[in-house]
């Protein structure tokens, strides 16, 4: 409400993070996960003075400066522009809250850029063991910078003490940080896996193939034994509705789950039986079969992590739509149109109650609703009368356990029930378009708008 | 103040205004180096390969400077991330209204520079492949990477003009405002963008001197040319910059012309320096290109002042309530020592072994 919303027509703010950050996730583990492996293989060449695999190693890193540098590099920029759009006040707390611990990242994250260069180019420059001291170098900022963005993820849902003493420790060793560091770990050493069994089954000669097949499934057996404990210990820490959630409350949410389990198990089992055991028959289209199924492991898993925190965005102090429990008491007090900025009219009239209405869903809906498209108002309303909206409105927290309250006064929230209503027709069968018809024309000079907040 | 401008965030900022603002000014400087030599280089790539078709040294630089250009991408986004993290925590109210006016294409930029970055890669891995394409390729990185600075400019610009936001506000909700219909975004871009030319003339300058080490001829070949575009595009600044300068408002250009005694002093000294670099810099390699970087540095702190002058009436980050965490802060800076130790020590092995081992 202190911000103005970027409405995103048909998909949602919601949907376009969750389509940006699935693809960096997925990368940017690999781009941990895969130092390890790089310096690991190369060493294991070394050792075993098998220049055949050392070439494997110098295309396999190729392959992992196109997709890590640059895709995962500036994917991870896109979430960053992406969450400053859509959830302006959440990545303002964020900011706040761990502006030195962002710094620190940046560090991190700048010696993994450089190291990744120098060990790339310097395949024919640098003498082995410098090589390899650079490859760890790699490795450990890249893991390091995991360390930080952890600690503020998790911070998230499960912001911990913070709530009562605001101290930065608090926020960063909250409740999950460890768990879920665990678990991303073991999804960095999973994904490094992937990656390998695709690089590693495009090299043609056979024997190499063979081992280096095996040497790649075998990345994925840390994460089978231990996912399931750290997961179990993240479950344990993540706040009783956040749980009820994704264990039956939203089936949605549940079903999602219940796939990021099976499809995990489906994995692991399918690398054991296939590529581990038999690495000779392993073939490039069975590669890409399991690095698919990775992908949707990592998204659905990630989905379910976003979707658990509803109704907040940040647990306890910000609700998905911005509002901080603060801002609450402000609208109750005032109303929700003089306590926000950027609305297009302060007050509610008979003549004006469907823009009012249609403003007040920008500041309390739209971050998880779109009009039409995805989870949107038209189709959760349709066949609904206005008196029955209104009612709903009322209880709009306890409808579903993922939804803030409605916060404003009668009269608002009797406006938001009329525009609800007004989406669609009052007589059933539908003919025409709605989506133009519900806008009421924009016509308020803004400068002369009063403000309330202080 | 204008009303629509967002408050303050309600949790203090974990050090003082100055210090943060400090550190903004501080590492735009230093991204503002790799990303002049991407405007600036991409365009004198694409100059060098129409022309090597005739003349075979400008194939040769070209070459070397497409290879180059991918490192530059990296450094302008890693160097890039710092100075916008420090923007967001002290303007975060001014910067998140205007990006989300211009969303769409401000979200644009994460795309265009994936499409610039891989371009450049592919050029540089493919050259000799590519052959006579080669350019085309550089050709459409080079000028996505200039669409990106006007969208920058065009932002910056933006966020610090809330008078305007009203109307685009009323205009459209869905985020597609360009915001370029203002008198400043172009002259402030092109004086961001002739800058860039002229660093990135000296940029090839300095490439040239290393070169010549190995090929005399070439090397001061390029050394030469290079140098060229730096005086050219330096002369050719002194006329962006007024204009830039004549097209803010009356009452911020003035600080600027005397009537503040900070800002004017910055400027003449910013003047001046860049008056000796374009006396010395031909004798002088490393003296000028000093007092260059002494002016490219000067400007970013000029830079800030203009934001302040800009922002007088709206929003003063000395204002805002502040709660160190001087602990955190400390780790920070000694994280800091030890990675620009590890960056340099790095570094330093690479370019000692700049024999490849294949070759000796
Ligand atoms: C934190 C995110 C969030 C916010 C904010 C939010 N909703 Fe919802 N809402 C949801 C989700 C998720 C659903 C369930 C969709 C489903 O089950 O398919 C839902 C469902 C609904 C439904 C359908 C309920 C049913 O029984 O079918 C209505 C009506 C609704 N929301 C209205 C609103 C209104 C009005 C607002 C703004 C005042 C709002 N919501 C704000 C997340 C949110």
């Amino acid at each position: 409400m202190n911000y103005l919303v970027w409405e995103i027509p048909q998909i949602g703010g919601g949907m376009l993070i969750g389509i940006i950050s699935i693809l960096h996730v997925f990368v940017s583990h690999f781009a941990i996960g895969g130092g390890l492996y790089l310096v690991l293989a190369e060493r294991k060449a070394y050792r075993e003075n098998d220049p055949a695999a050392l070439e494997y190693v110098k295309s396999h890193s190729f392959f992992f400066v196109l997709v890590v540098l640059v895709f995962g590099a500036v994917s991870g920029v896109g979430i960053w522009w992406s969450i400053g759009l859509v959830s302006p006040a959440a990545t303002s707390t964020l900011l706040h809250v761990f502006v030195w611990a962002w710094a620190i990242e940046w560090v991190f994250f700048a010696v993994e850029i450089v190291a990744a260069f120098v060990y790339y180019y310097g395949w024919d420059r640098l003498d082995r063991h410098t090589h390899l001291i650079v490859g760890w170098i790699y490795f450990i900022a890249a893991w390091l910078s995991l360390f930080m963005i952890n600690g503020i993820l998790t911070f998230m849902l499960t912001p911990g003490r913070w709530l009562m003493t605001r101290e930065f420790w608090h926020a960063f060793w909250n409740p999950t940080a460890i768990p879920s560091l665990i678990i991303r770990t073991m999804a960095c050493l999973a994904l490094a896996g992937l990656y390998g069994l695709v690089t590693a089954g495009a090299i043609p000669e056979r024997k190499l193939k063979a081992k280096m097949v095996r040497f790649a499934a075998t990345w994925l057996l840390p994460a089978s034994l231990v996912l399931p404990l750290a997961g179990a210990w993240y479950i344990s820490q993540i706040p009783p509705l956040a749980r009820e959630i994704s264990m039956g409350d939203s089936p949605a949410v549940t079903i999602f789950a219940g796939l990021s389990i099976a499809l995990s198990a489906v994995l692991f089992v399918f690398t054991f039986f296939g590529p581990y055991q038999r690495p000779q028959h392993f073939t490039l289209p069975f590669a890409f079969m399991l690095a698919l199924v990775g992908l949707s492991v990592t998204g659905v898993t990630e989905w379910v992590r976003e979707a658990v925190r509803k109704p907040y965005v940040i647990y306890g102090y910000m609700y998905s739509n911005g509002i901080t429990r603060r801002d609450q008491e402000i609208i109750e007090h005032d109303g929700a149109l003089q306590a926000a900025k950027w609305v297009t009219t302060r007050e509610v009239r008979e003549d004006n109650r469907l823009e009012v209405g249609r403003n007040l869903y920008e500041i309390q809906c739209a971050s998880c609703h779109t009009i039409n498209g995805f989870n949107g108002m038209r189709f959760a309303v349709k066949g609904w009368r206005e008196e029955f909206i209104d009612f709903q409105l009322q209880h709009l927290s306890e409808l579903k356990g993922f939804m803030p309250p409605f916060m404003g006064t009668d009269a608002e929230r009797r406006a938001l029930a009329a525009w609800l209503a007004d989406l669609n027709p009052k007589v059933p069968p539908i003919t025409e378009p709605l989506a133009q018809r519900t806008v009421p024309p924009i016509a308020v000079a803004m400068g002369g708008a009063q403000t309330a907040d202080q | 103040m204008n009303p629509l401008i967002p408050s303050p965030d309600p949790i203090p900022l974990p050090a003082p205004a100055w210090l943060l603002e400090g550190l903004l000014v501080f590492t735009l400087f230093l991204h503002l180096l790799p990303m002049s030599l991407l405007m600036g280089g991409g365009s004198l790539t694409v100059i060098s390969e129409f022309l090597g078709r005739r003349d075979d040294r400008h194939r040769r630089l070209a070459q070397a400077t497409a290879r180059l250009l991918p490192v530059v991408v990296a450094f302008t986004i890693t160097l890039g991330i710092a100075p916008l993290l420090f923007l967001q925590v002290v303007f975060g109210p001014l910067f998140f209204s205007s990006s989300i006016l211009m969303a769409w294409p401000w979200l644009s930029i994460v795309g265009m520079m994936l499409v610039g970055y891989y371009g450049y890669y592919w050029h540089s891995f493919q050259f000799e492949r590519l052959g006579r394409r080669a350019v085309w390729v550089t050709l459409a990185s080079a000028a996505l990477f200039i669409i990106i600075g006007l969208l920058f400019t065009s932002n910056m610009v933006l966020m610090l003009t809330p008078a305007r936001w009203g109307a685009l506000y009323k205009a459209g909700r869905s985020g597609m405002q360009l915001g370029l219909a203002e008198p400043t975004v172009l002259p402030r871009f092109l004086h961001m963008f002739v800058a860039s030319l002229a660093l990135s003339g000296l940029g090839i300058a300095i490439l040239g001197a290393v070169k010549a080490r190995a090929d005399t001829a070439f090397g001061t070949w390029v050394r030469q040319y290079g140098l060229r575009w730096f005086v050219a595009a330096t002369w050719l600044q002194f006329a962006v910059g007024f204009w830039f300068l004549a097209s803010l408002p009356a009452s911020i250009r003035s600080l600027f012309l005397g009537g503040g005694t900070v800002e004017t002093g910055l400027l003449i000294v910013a003047l001046s320096l860049a008056v000796i670099s374009l006396l010395t810099i031909q004798r002088w390699l490393a003296f000028g290109t000093t007092a260059i970087l002494g002016t490219v540095a000067l400007m970013v702190v000029i830079r800030d002042r203009l934001r302040a002058a800009y922002l007088a009436s709206e929003f003063d980050p000395a204002k805002l309530a502040i709660q160190p965490q001087m602990a955190i802060f400390a780790l920070f800076v000694l994280i800091l020592l030890c990675g620009i130790a590890a960056i340099a020590w790095m570094v330093w092995k690479f370019a000692l072994a700049n024999v490849p081992r294949t070759q000796q």
